[in-house]
């Protein structure tokens, strides 16, 4: 570690085996991996590791143990690929199912308070999607502690990380990647909020752990930090994203403050009702009814509203009934759900229905890796060519295994796999008692730069006025349903939005916690995915998992069973690329699942 | 250690008012404790009047709608906005609690927003949690058990044993009991505080944990757990409705049981 | 309390010194002298109520009876070992660093005087009545 002073900011260096950026749940159990399996490893996280969204992941982690019901992994692979609309790479998928039952065995084994079973197993409730015997009947796989999962998970990898005595850098924002001529990734540039210092991280990985974008939409059920960084930090540095048209709407946001309800809720019985008291979900899907996978449900409720069957007094929102599952249920197995409602909603939901809006959740596109959680930069010529010394994992990343469509409790399930998985390969890849490589020469002087600029600038645009602006066009251009139309005017709202930001003003010119500049870093992000979304979602003339177009209502897997991989330069330009879906599988354990129809 | 007065430098001056614009029907002051680290000023309490029919209905809304529209430089933590992240942990209104869960219509008069008593300001709201968070770390706050797990499937725990935990393992590190609790202002460097007991006692009463001995033996300390005078603030003012003072009950029972 | 000059770390600071391992016996000493109090005070109020505008020959017959002063002994001493847990309790919230440590051997000093005055007392009583009572 060596200190310099160049201008007014005081710069830190540090050298590691390997940076995590980002101390959500796959950031955590990345770093764990890592830094249990002797690599010297840093944490740089912009929020203290509990407040990550993780934290707010509620239903629970997918895994066919059986705890229940007879289960089986390849049932649980058969629904991850059906629910991703047949665009989720099956290898993939095959390998988060099977390495399933070993991931919340380990949890278990770290001390996750799991609910549990009269036998003393780990409790499991069915979930939107997951079924048994190949998509026949709704079966118990999501592994809960109450309906607080996420936080369980959060908070026990955080404390295994203190367990190893983790190198934590908390409340330090990333600035940028460093990247070498070669294409490689070097290190990173953050800021220290607490005392306003750069601090250069030389590195022989970094893994990008930032989580999703849900910010860039006026309505979600994302915390304020689900800014996108990890996407905004790749693509800058020349990385594409993948798949970003596919943006998940959950069904049950709580109406009109947009926090969520989880699906346990419709896993432990509960369901929807339209303004006419009908549980419409049947005639949608006959089967799995209120449990087909999200993005069904999500259409068939803005259907209901649209064609006027919506709840109150303006017809603009839906009822989710849980009043017929008894308090003590709800007590026990939805006390989290209970306080929201009350709180948001002031739904007593013991009495009465709580009013519900499909939400903006989840961002299934992130940075490609391959399964291994290595960043790809795909050419034409080679469709899985590795970023050196990049890696991506979670809701950053897009292995691909949710394909167009993710389902309940893969997400979890997902930070687990792959962050493991992502530990593995570095532990691999990296020889901890070689020294770090030296950064070039002037790395990170156009970093601190751009950081310098915007830390001054004295446009007549505030951070909030471009970000609202922002939240309302992906709002209404990028929603549930989309037509050609909308989207081109999107599109061309965001070119405006691009120019815009270059008169970007900012109020506060200090470096300690300086909230408004962290806020004007994070827009940029944001725009960044925005972006690379709209364009992605403009450009593909089909209808897939979350990305419903009136104009092209049908699966195209003749021209669309393809990832669309997006590049985006400096002044906002987009040049897409689409790359094939890897229908194959890891073992001879499972046969590939052809596409068929999809019918809940 | 007990001190009756603040220090010259922290005594708070009056700050700016901010009036809303005069079409506004409903409104309410929001009084705010503001302080940089980057002069020598003291801390002042500006003012910011707002038109609540133009403000989401908790306090969070009302302090991203004063960052959004009136003052940018305007700081705190905030992140999920449901009260699960922890994030926005403030003094509202005399009462240590979240932002994003307190209503604004459950306040009359003047809003009064400070950051958590006794912790060093960094800026504005945000404190310096540093301590705290060591405290957590000191207890150890992971499984300690010397049998092995079984190989492929999980420890066995019945639904009485996890019931135990219920009450405490959903606490989300916000530290408004630690700091709303006076043994905790006077002797914040030595006694651990509520949210680190109840930490603590969540290990002690997990069935799975066979450090149940050592864990009580490091907490027989005249100060680390005795520290707790029964005040009962901690448990008054939980965002989350959990009980620290009864879990701290909980542990001293256990003390005397091991005698 | 954090100043510029301390550059431990967090985890050393809030670890410390650390306090007396005398926590849970300090404790339960504490409610049992307060329960044992209870009666034996009011037994001792009731008493003083009593004997209120006697003569001194009386009290000090009323004293010198062992049923009398089994109890009062009791009371004496309960009283200061409770006055001095209490008591330290409050130097420890009020007071700190060598403070502290003088205010703590202060109480204990005041303890054994308060007990040994009692104790001198008592036996006096005690003793001076052993002749009037073979008269």
């Amino acid at each position: 570690m060596s200190e310099t002073r160049p201008g007014n900011y005081r710069i830190v260096d540090h050298a590691y085996d390997v940076v995590v950026v980002g101390a959500g749940g796959s950031g955590l159990r990345a770093t764990l991996g890592m830094g249990a399996g002797g690599l010297r490893t840093a944490c740089v996280t912009k929020v203290f590791p509990t407040r990550s969204h993780t934290v707010a992941a509620q239903g629970g982690i997918g895994a066919a143990l059986g705890n229940m019901a007879e289960d089986n992994w390849r049932w649980h692979m058969y629904d991850t690929v059906k629910g991703s609309d047949w665009l989720g790479d099956q290898d993939a998928i095959e390998f988060m199912c099977r390495e399933a039952e070993s991931a919340v065995m380990e949890l278990e084994h770290f001390g996750v308070p799991f609910s549990r079973t009269e036998d003393g197993k780990i409790y499991q409730r069915p979930f939107g999607g997951h079924m048994s015997e190949y998509g026949k009947t709704p079966v118990a796989r999501a592994c809960a502690a109450a309906d607080r999962t996420g936080h369980a998970i959060l908070h026990t990898l955080y404390q295994q990380c203190l367990k190893h005595r983790v190198d934590f850098y908390v409340e330090y924002y990333v600035l940028d990647l460093i990247m070498d001529e070669s294409g490689a990734c070097r290190g990173i540039v953050a800021w220290c909020l607490d005392d306003g210092s750069i601090h250069r991280f030389s590195a022989k990985t970094v893994v990008l752990a930032t989580g999703g974008y849900g910010r860039a939409f006026q309505s979600c059920t994302s915390a304020h930090s689900c800014t996108g960084d990890g996407g905004g930090l790749a693509m800058r540095a020349g990385v594409p994203t993948q798949d970003m048209e596919f943006v998940q709407f959950h069904p049950t946001g709580i109406f009109p403050a947009g926090c969520l309800l989880t699906e346990g809720c419709r896993g432990e019985g509960g369901y929807l009702t339209n303004g006419e008291g009908e549980r419409f979900m049947e005639r949608y899907a006959p089967t799995a009814k209120d449990l087909a996978s999200r993005d069904v449900v999500s259409r068939a409720m803005t259907i209901e509203i649209n064609e006027g069957r919506g709840c109150g007094p303006k017809k603009d929102h839906i009822m989710l009934h849980l009043e017929h599952l008894g308090p003590e249920l709800l007590h026990q197995r939805l006390p989290g759900i209970s306080e929201t409602a009350r709180i948001f909603a002031g739904v007593d939901v013991t009495r009465e229905p709580a009013p519900v809006l499909p939400t903006v959740h989840y961002n299934m596109g992130g940075v490609p890796t391959n399964l291994h959680g290595e960043v790809l930069r795909p050419t034409e010529d080679d469709p899985d060519r590795v970023v050196p010394g990049l890696m991506a994992v979670g809701e950053a990343a897009c292995v691909s295994v949710h394909g167009a469509n993710r389902l309940g409790t893969n997400s979890l399930l997902d930070l687990i796999v792959f962050g493991r998985a992502a530990g593995k390969r570095a532990a691999e890849l990296i020889d901890p008692t070689v020294p770090v490589p030296p950064l070039p020469q002037g790395a990170g002087d156009e970093i601190i730069a751009r950081f310098d600029r915007l830390r001054h600038a004295e446009g007549r645009f505030s951070v909030a006025e471009l970000r609202e602006r922002l939240q309302r066009t992906m709002q209404s251009h990028a929603a549930v349903f989309r037509n050609t139309r909308s989207l081109a005017e999107g599109c061309e709202k965001i070119r405006t939005l691009w120019k815009d930001a270059a008169h970007m003003g900012l109020a506060d010119r200090s470096l300690i916690w300086n909230s408004d500049l962290m806020e004007a870093l994070e827009f940029f992000n944001l725009l960044a995915n925005a972006t690379v979304t709209i364009e992605s979602a403009h450009a593909r003339h089909e209808t897939r998992g979350a990305h419903a177009h009136d104009d092209y209502p049908e699966r195209d897997d003749t021209h669309w069973m393809k990832h669309t991989v997006s590049y985006l330069d400096d002044d906002g330009e987009v040049s897409l690329l689409y790359r094939p879906v890897r229908m194959q599988t890891l073992t001879d354990e499972v046969d590939v699942f052809p596409p068929k129809k999809r019918v809940y | 250690m007990v001190e009756l007065s603040l220090p010259k430098n922290s005594t708070p001056r009056p700050g700016k008012f901010h009036p809303a614009p005069s079409d506004a029907k409903r409104k309410a002051v929001f009084q705010i404790y503001r302080w940089s680290p980057d002069d020598d000023e003291n801390p002042c309490l500006d003012s910011y009047e707002l038109d609540l029919d133009k403000v989401g209905p908790m306090v969070l809304d009302a302090l991203l709608y004063i960052k959004d529209h009136i003052d940018a430089s305007l700081t705190f933590r905030r992140s999920c906005r449901e009260g699960i992240c922890g994030s926005c942990a403030m003094n509202i209104d005399g009462e240590n609690t979240l932002a994003c869960l307190k209503p604004i219509s459950a306040i009359k008069g003047t809003i009064r927003i400070n950051p958590l008593p006794h912790m060093p300001v960094v800026k504005d709201l945000v404190p310096n949690l540093n301590g705290a968070y060591a405290q957590l770390e000191s207890i150890q706050p992971w499984l300690k058990s010397d049998t092995p797990p079984p190989p492929d499937t999980e420890r066995l725990q019945s639904i009485e044993e996890r019931e135990k935990l219920d009450g405490m393992w959903e606490c989300i590190l916000c530290f408004c009991c630690s700091t709303s609790c006076p043994s905790y202002w006077w002797n914040g460097d030595r006694y651990l505080g509520p949210a680190t007991l109840l930490a603590a006692n969540r290990w002690i009463m997990d069935s799975r944990d066979d450090h149940t001995g050592e864990r009580l033996a490091a907490l027989d300390d005249s100060m680390k757990l005795y520290g707790c005078r029964t005040i009962m603030n901690c448990t008054q003012t939980c965002p989350k409705g959990l009980n620290p003072a009864k879990a701290i009950a909980n542990i001293k029972k256990l003390q005397v049981e091991r005698e | 309390m954090t100043r510029l000059s301390d550059m431990r770390t967090p985890l050393a600071r809030a670890k410390g010194l650390g306090g007396l391992p005398d926590g849970a016996e300090h404790w339960t000493a504490e409610r049992v002298s307060a329960l044992l109090l209870a009666p034996l005070s009011l037994w001792g109020v009731t008493q003083i109520l009593r004997l209120a505008g006697r003569d001194r020959e009386t009290i000090l017959a009323w004293a010198g009876r062992v049923q009398n002063a089994a109890p009062l002994g009791l009371l004496i001493a309960l009283t200061a070992r409770h006055a001095q847990l209490g008591l330290e309790v409050i130097a420890s919230d009020y007071a700190r660093g060598w403070r502290r440590v003088g205010l703590r051997l202060l109480i204990r000093l005041a303890t054994l005087v308060f007990v040994a005055i009692g104790a001198a007392s008592l036996a006096r009583i005690i003793m001076t009545r052993t002749p009037e009572a073979k008269q």
